[in-house]
């Protein structure tokens, strides 16, 4: 018995990996291939009798209350273990707000009083999935389109590039198109919305999208009658399957389209790695699975890159692709799963260290990013 | 006062400061406060299944995945599976001709089962899964189509973490070594331990690791991105064969996108909660064991100990004039209770809850440090 005991002191608990998306919360084991569980980042907030959003904040306060609720039904609904003295790898984006992640680390900490909390950003993880020493990392989420460039485990920190090209820009555009096809404004929640994108739009060829923006008219796609419960069908045309997602590419004057800053992220990177990086593109996040969309990328690229301003600025005419080794909405979250097994949680942020500093390190705080002398 | 579906109008003030109805309020005996599920430690207390009402040892549950062995929900409206058996017909088969043994176990009905959903009318025969021999368990796993890779990238990046320990203890090593007076064997002879190894005819140490890194393989980046199929344009959806989004995410390891590949979802089990006070670290709520039973072992709820004040009636409150207001207050208790009324001058100022959890840190680092002492 006390040998048994000796062992359970020495093995560390499995840690867990959390990915706090802005749309769907990924939670699992590391070391596992997929999440336990991928759940819209919402709770039931009995006091308002609705399902509140993790995202929804207006004071820090509120923040701290959505974390313990969402914090306590992923533990205690999906994962069921104690939050207690188990290490936490956190897959975040470069971009999230100092609040957000200040706040969450005070959640974890004192709240859930997590043995240690490793902070890792989601294009490195990425990379790891990969094992390439370059990788440029394109990953459409739900509300932004965040273009990173990793290059031999460390991000090109002013390349990043980040336009709110995701999920969110489809919705609208998909919700202006229905109104349109059905000459009413529908007004449809965002579940439907999302649904109807999810099962019927796709994104066609660059020849199509070419003749779509002429206004030649061509072939359509079979339009679709979409059931709704309470009232009557709804149409969902050809034109609008097809259009949903043309705001990612839609030009004008700014370049802010999701190719145009693809390739300002390359000219941006050093030039001895421009041509690895252009040869190492992973189109990640769960946007990236709309059908035809990386087709349509890999196009787009191609051509832009022979037009100005980018041809006399990059001599690259070679684009290649990877194929990701896990879903695509949980390929950063699996490389947290891999981070976190791989070393034990040596890298993690402890929780007396924690304590007595109570702060974080981040990347544009100048106390971090400044050498000592 | 605390209503079910209506608003609720007494509340009470938490120790940690929140209000909250007395139905959520606990009460710790030792400290002699009153306790919220805000402020209190949450705990895995045992595992069960919802359907079955089967008791899981965590153990087991962990190696499970915290998934009943015998219970399936439906893949499609996630309603509970049933099994429904079914006589096998004697079928006029090739095998009759065959041998004539077959025809007298043809004579004996044979029971075979499959899995239906009675609220969508799924079975398991949808989508071709052999039914089967025995009611319960035996059912066919899908695996992770990604699962093979994501372990070769594990032992990849063990591998590198146990290489970055070794080099890491290497250096230290080198940075204290102390030059004694005594010539160790591996000094005076040059045998190092790998030497030594090799001689004593055993495997030299970190082959398997050095194998792992030599033979790692890193994602192949191709030319070739998936293309939209030429008859996507021309061809009719069929929404009912098009999964939904929350049909994918219920498997997160395989999420499919056709009808046809749903599979049944193990059922998820659920956990008996029990509740710590942070402060004293003693029980405020233990279920009893056995899953059936929805009764408390350790039960130390608020409405035992804490007078309860109803709301009989009011008056509203009018500008120069009294109002009445009558409360009927109620001693739960079997001893004699003091009441006091406040003015809302002698209401004390509260203490502030962020202060008092990390004073709870605190203090719980100072027992690990008395610990590690």
């Amino acid at each position: 018995m006390a040998l048994y005991e000796g062992i359970a002191l020495i093995q560390e608990k499995q840690a867990v990996v959390l990915d706090l998306g802005t749309d769907y919360t990924k939670f699992g084991f590391t070391g596992e291939a997929a999440p336990r569980c991928i759940i819209r980042s919402e709770f039931w907030c009995p006091s308002e009798r609705r399902y509140k959003r993790v995202h929804d904040y207006k004071t820090a306060e509120e923040l701290y209350d959505n974390f313990v609720h969402m914090l306590h039904l992923l533990y205690f609904r999906h994962v069921l273990v104690n939050p207690k003295e188990r290490k936490v790898v956190v897959v975040e984006s470069l971009l999230t707000p100092t609040l957000f992640r200040e706040t969450l680390a005070k959640v974890l900490f004192t709240h859930y009083e997590v043995s240690g909390v490793m902070w890792a950003d989601s294009p490195r993880l990425c990379a790891l999935i990969l094992g390439t020493p370059e990788a440029l990392i394109v990953s459409i989420g739900a509300r932004e389109a965040e273009v990173t460039a990793v290059v031999h485990a460390s991000v090109v920190l002013h390349a990043i590039q980040a336009q709110p090209l995701g999920a969110h820009a489809i919705h609208q555009e998909l919700s202006k198109l229905l109104d349109e096809d059905n000459k009413t404004e529908l007004k449809l929640p965002e579940q439907i919305i999302e649904d109807i994108k999810v099962k019927t739009c796709f994104v066609g060829n660059r020849e199509r999208a070419v003749q779509w923006a002429t206004g030649n008219p061509l072939m359509p796609a079979k339009s679709v009658q979409y059931p709704l419960s309470g009232r009557a069908a709804i149409t969902v045309s050809g034109r609008t399957r097809e259009l949903a997602a043309e705001p990612l590419f839609a030009r004008d004057n700014e370049l802010a389209s999701l190719p145009d800053i693809i390739l300002q992220c390359i000219i941006q990177c050093p030039i001895d790695s421009r041509r690895a990086l252009a040869q190492n593109i992973f189109v990640t996040g769960g946007t990236a699975t709309i059908p035809g969309l990386k087709a349509r990328l890999a196009h787009e690229l191609r051509y832009l890159v022979t037009q100005p301003p980018y041809c006399d600025r990059l001599s690259i005419r070679e684009f290649r692709f990877h194929k990701s080794g896990a879903h695509d909405n949980s390929a950063a979250w699996a490389g947290g799963a891999l981070a976190g097994a791989a070393d034990g949680g040596a890298r993690a942020l402890a929780r007396d260290v924690y304590a007595r500093t109570a702060r974080l390190r981040d990347w544009p705080c100048l106390l971090d990013n400044t050498r000592r002398h | 006062m605390a209503y079910l579906i209506q608003e609720d109008y007494v509340k009470y003030v938490c120790s940690c400061g929140q209000l909250k109805p007395i139905t959520s309020l606990y009460f710790c005996r030792h400290c002699l406060k009153i306790r919220c599920g805000f402020c209190i430690c949450h705990e895995v207390d045992s595992h069960y299944c919802a359907n079955c009402l089967e008791n899981m040892p965590s153990s087991e549950a962990r190696l499970k995945k915290n998934r009943c062995s015998s219970c399936f929900d439906c893949p499609s409206c996630f309603h509970t599976l049933s099994t429904r058996a079914m006589i096998a017909q004697a079928r006029p088969s090739a095998q009759d001709g065959a041998s004539g043994d077959t025809k007298v176990e043809n004579k004996q009905p044979k029971k075979t089962y499959y899995l239906s959903c009675f609220n969508c009318r799924w079975t398991s025969r949808d989508v071709g899964i052999p039914d089967q021999p025995v009611a319960s368990g035996g059912w066919p796993e899908r695996t992770n189509p990604f699962a093979n890779r994501f372990n070769q990238l594990l032992d990849y990046y063990k591998a590198v973490a146990q290489l970055e320990k070794q080099e890491k203890l290497e250096r230290e090593r080198k940075k204290f070594a102390i030059r004694g007076k005594y010539i160790t064997l591996t000094d005076k002879t040059g045998l190092t331990g790998a030497m030594a190894r090799n001689i004593a005819g055993l495997p030299p140490s970190e082959s398997g690791s050095s194998a792992t890194l030599a033979n790692f393989t890193p994602s192949q980046a191709s030319a070739e991105v998936e293309e939209l199929p030429e008859d996507f344009y021309t061809k009719e959806v069929d929404l009912k064969q098009i999964t939904s989004l929350s049909q994918r995410l219920a498997a997160p390891a395989r999420q499919p996108a056709r009808g046809s590949r749903l599979w049944p979802l193990p059922k998820r089990l659920s956990v008996k909660r029990s509740q710590r006070c942070r402060a004293c670290d003693h029980n405020l709520t233990k279920p009893e064991y056995n899953p059936g039973s929805i009764k408390f072992k350790i039960e130390l709820l608020a409405y035992y100990h804490v007078p309860e004040v109803k709301i009989i009636s009011f008056e509203s409150v009018k500008p120069g004039t009294r109002s009445e207001l009558l409360l009927k207050v109620t001693n739960p208790t079997g001893h004699e209770m003091r009441l006091r009324l406040l003015q809302p001058s002698d209401v004390p100022v509260e203490e502030e809850q962020p202060k008092s959890i990390e004073k709870s840190l605190e203090k719980s680092l100072t027992l690990e440090k008395v610990c590690n002492n």
